[in-house]
């Protein structure tokens, strides 16, 4: 039970209920269904993406180029789509070019061993450039009603990107509790040299989350050009280091080995309340990175005083 | 004695590492239900040996004969298929995961469906739970590796190589951190291992431990192998001399107290749930022992002294006069300085160069306005290098090229060269060979002569009896009691430690309290 009351998805549920309780009584709107479901709804795509880093980051790696990566997808989707594509193709070669991002990052890495940090700085570069060469510059806007359907599809009052946000929460939370490949990659992040004396191949692990975070760039992708319905070639910029900010606050270990897909959606979630605070209070958006910022300094600091209390019972 | 074929052997191995020649050309033969220890000062090529048959090496030269057949063992994991697993010095734990994973790291239970391999959790659970029980080890193997005292981490390890049937098991010094119980059960559960044939390599610097458990012994030195005997024409003298090449003899010293005050006096030193109403004095120039078993709260009573993790009641009088250690900072300052247990974590960094790790703590000589001066850094370097005889090729070259007992001089050599007073000494020979630990013995005396008033903790204890003039025994947090030097024993440190056949109040074998 101790141990319980010790993980940072505890403490992290426990402070978004105190956040929501508060705003209960500054106002009560906030809490209308309607109101959570559109936090959850706006924080689909950056939980999404945030799990894709929580497992990278568990590797002792980073993906800087996740954001670019997905911004990418929703313009040659849409390119596709004003093009005439098939639907169903459009998403699915969407898919594939978030998978071939993802997947150069991790050859880079994996098999020449560079380090993370640079390569992925290089590759978001990279993307951000295709990005302009895709569109020429140009926004991506009257899409096809049959392809806005999937991002604004509702069952039983809630919307599909949600849905899908739930979907990989559960894939990738089996995958990285339940199966071997998924503790080899704890293992990876925890120490390599004894991962490799345990014969474990440390290159071929670390391929695996690069090559996932490019799979959900791709979704998330699809799903924020289904919902938004126009995307610009600065679309994802911003999520570079969103998804890794929910991801830390999430209690993703920055020096690898510790973390939970279940924390990184947490964290993407209160995120999201309070950049809905903000809004509530009719404070400039600006104010939403410095907030943002701040949350993240307190994850650190919350996190190097457990270590240390830690230490000091074990 | 079970079918005594061959299970592997060696043969001719040669491997350098940068241009050096480390292991030039060596013979070994393991051989089903024997053990056979591998001894060697540190860097005589023990390590490399036995990573070239862990697969973590390749070899440059010679062969490789398993069951007869010449082969190449190219990664861990191939080693592991062929049944050869090794307990590896330096526990390398997975900090985050839990006891029972580390312990199946690689060896998942699992149910295959599919690309997918499910993990089977109850399985890992329950079949981790039994090998510590075979052990005798109470251990909660859901808690995270890190969590645990360094000695049960080291179990750890061990535990690795014993779930699986393994035909050759090699040990590199998986005592270094073990009490004598421990090590006890080890050698219980690795005889039931060689009874069901497995061939043991066995590698320790503790040379009862090779006469207790090995048959046979091979003995290297600077890479070659110097020759292989059976237990029964050795004795530990003649062991030591073939290893290191030259007769050494670890030998006791005489001393008498000159001073009236202590140099160091610890009055009813108290930390809640670590430790209880510790008081001690050392004299200057008297080399006083905290033995005891590990977990018996010697290295946090040490903490507590250099300012690390103060104690919450109790004083702490240095010269006669009462002195406040609330940080590392004030124990430095009073003259005090602490040579840490866990040289990797604590002591020094490896990647920098000697003259860096040196200058460390001596920036007052070293540095003016935060800017080293090389020529003070290297003079300070030599000063230390002669005076400890840390062999190495220049200032320099990084700390982890050095041996073990190198890098460990390198350790002392920082703190030395401030001139302190008082030095507390966590394990100073962990690790170490005999070569270097006659020569770590010479320098801590050569400091008591000094008149540095020293208090040694190990959990060696023919370390113990050979360095210190009082020993005092702790067990659970308390002073159990106290015994002379001179005419002290291994059995009555350990009853105390233990507790066995003694009472609480007991003041040792002989000497009075001072």
């Amino acid at each position: 039970m101790s141990g319980l009351l010790k993980r940072r998805e505890f403490s992290l549920i426990v402070f978004i209920l105190i956040f929501l309780l508060v705003m209960l009584f500054v106002t009560p709107r906030f809490l209308q269904p309607g109101n959570l479901i559109n936090i959850l709804l706006n924080i689909s795509t950056v939980g999404i993406l945030a799990m894709g880093q929580c497992l990278v980051i568990i590797t002792k790696g980073i993906d800087l180029s996740v954001g670019a990566n997905m911004g990418l997808v929703t313009l040659v989707v849409g390119t596709l789509l004003l093009n005439g594509v098939p639907t169903w193709l459009s998403i699915a070669i969407g898919v594939a070019t978030g998978l071939v991002c993802g997947g150069l990052n991790a050859v880079l890495i994996s098999l020449l061993r560079l380090p993370p940090i640079i390569v992925t700085l290089g590759t978001l570069s990279l993307f951000s450039g295709l990005m302009y060469m895709v569109t020429n510059g140009q926004w991506i806007q009257n899409l096809p009603s049959s392809f806005l359907a999937i991002g604004n599809s509702k069952v039983l009052g809630i919307p599909g990107p949600v849905i899908v946000l739930v979907i990989v929460f559960i894939v990738l939370s089996v995958f990285m509790e339940q199966t071997v490949l998924g503790r080899y990659i704890y293992a990876v992040g925890n120490n390599p040299n004894a991962a490799r004396l345990a014969g474990l191949s440390t290159n071929r692990t670390v391929i695996v989350p690069y090559v996932l975070m490019g799979l959900l760039a791709g979704i998330a992708g699809v799903l924020y050009l289904s919902y938004n319905g126009f995307s610009t070639p600065t679309t994802g910029a911003d999520l570079n280091l969103e998804s890794i900010a929910a991801a830390v606050i999430g209690g993703t270990n920055v020096f690898g080995g510790r973390g939970t897909a279940l924390g990184a959606v947490l964290g993407a979630v209160l995120l999201g309340v309070i950049t809905e605070a903000l809004v509530f209070f009719h404070l400039p958006a600006v104010w939403n990175d410095a907030v943002e910022g701040l949350i993240i300094l307190i994850a650190v600091i919350a996190d190097s005083g457990l270590r240390r209390s830690q230490r000091v019972a074990g | 004695m079970v079918n005594a074929s061959p299970v592997l052997q060696v043969k001719n191995l040669v491997k350098s590492f940068s241009g050096v020649r480390v292991v030039k050309g060596v013979d070994l033969t393991l051989v089903r239900g024997r053990a056979v220890a591998l001894v060697g000062e540190n860097g005589a090529g023990k390590s490399t040996v036995i990573k070239v048959i862990a697969g973590v090496h390749q070899p440059d030269e010679g062969d490789i004969l398993f069951e007869g057949e010449r082969i190449r063992i190219p990664t861990p994991n191939f080693a592991h298929r062929l049944g050869i697993f090794t307990v590896h010095q330096e526990p390398s734990l997975m900090p985050e995961l839990s006891v029972a994973e580390n312990v199946f790291m690689g060896f998942h239970p699992h149910r295959k469906m599919g690309p997918v391999r499910w993990l089977n959790r109850r399985e890992m659970y329950s079949r981790a739970a039994e090998v510590f029980d075979r052990l005798d080890i109470p251990i909660d193997v859901r808690s995270a590796a890190h969590q645990l005292p360094i000695a049960q981490q080291q179990m750890v390890e061990i535990a690795k190589a014993l779930i699986h049937d393994a035909r050759v098991l090699i040990l590199d010094e998986p005592t270094a951190t073990l009490s004598q119980r421990e090590v006890q059960t080890l050698f219980r559960v690795v005889r039931e291992l060689m009874e069901r044939g497995a061939a043991v390599l066995f590698v320790s610097h503790r040379l009862q431990e090779i006469f207790e458990l090995c048959s046979e012994v091979s003995v290297m030195r600077d890479g070659h192998l110097v020759g292989h005997f059976a237990v029964d024409e050795l004795t530990p003298d003649r062991l030591v001399s073939l290893m290191v090449g030259r007769e050494i003899q670890l030998q006791r010293r005489s001393y008498e107290r000159h001073a009236d005050v202590p140099k160091l006096e610890v009055r009813d030193l108290s930390k809640k749930g670590v430790f209880h109403h510790i008081s001690l004095k050392v004299y200057p120039g008297e080399i006083v022992g905290l033995a005891g078993l590990v977990g018996s709260r010697r290295t946090d009573v040490a903490e507590a002294l250099f300012g690390i993790a103060a104690a919450d009641e109790g004083e702490i009088w240095i010269d006669g006069r009462k002195a406040s250690v609330r940080s590392v900072h004030d124990a430095l300052n009073h003259g005090l300085v602490y040579v840490p247990e866990d040289r990797h974590k604590h002591g020094v960094a490896l990647n920098m160069s000697i003259a860096w790790n040196l200058a460390i703590p001596n920036r007052a000589s070293v540095y003016t306005y935060g800017i080293a001066r090389r020529v003070d850094e290297w003079r300070l370097t030599e000063r230390m290098k002669s005076q400890l005889q840390i062999k190495s090729r220049s200032p320099e070259q990084p700390v982890a090229e050095l041996s073990g007992g190198n890098q460990q001089k390198v350790v002392f050599g920082k703190w030395v060269a401030r001139q302190p007073s008082i030095m507390i000494l966590d394990e100073p020979t962990r690790g170490v060979d005999v070569g270097a630990k006659s020569e770590i013995y010479r320098v801590i005396f050569n400091l008591a002569e000094a008149g540095v008033a020293v208090l040694v903790i190990s959990s060696d204890l023919p370390e113990i009896l050979t360095l210190c003039d009082r020993i005092l025994v702790m067990r659970e947090g308390e002073l159990m009691g106290e015994i002379d030097g001179k005419h002290a024993s291994e059995e009555a440190v350990m009853r105390l430690a233990t507790g066995v056949g003694a009472g609480r109040d007991n003041n040792g074998d002989g000497g009075p309290r001072s």
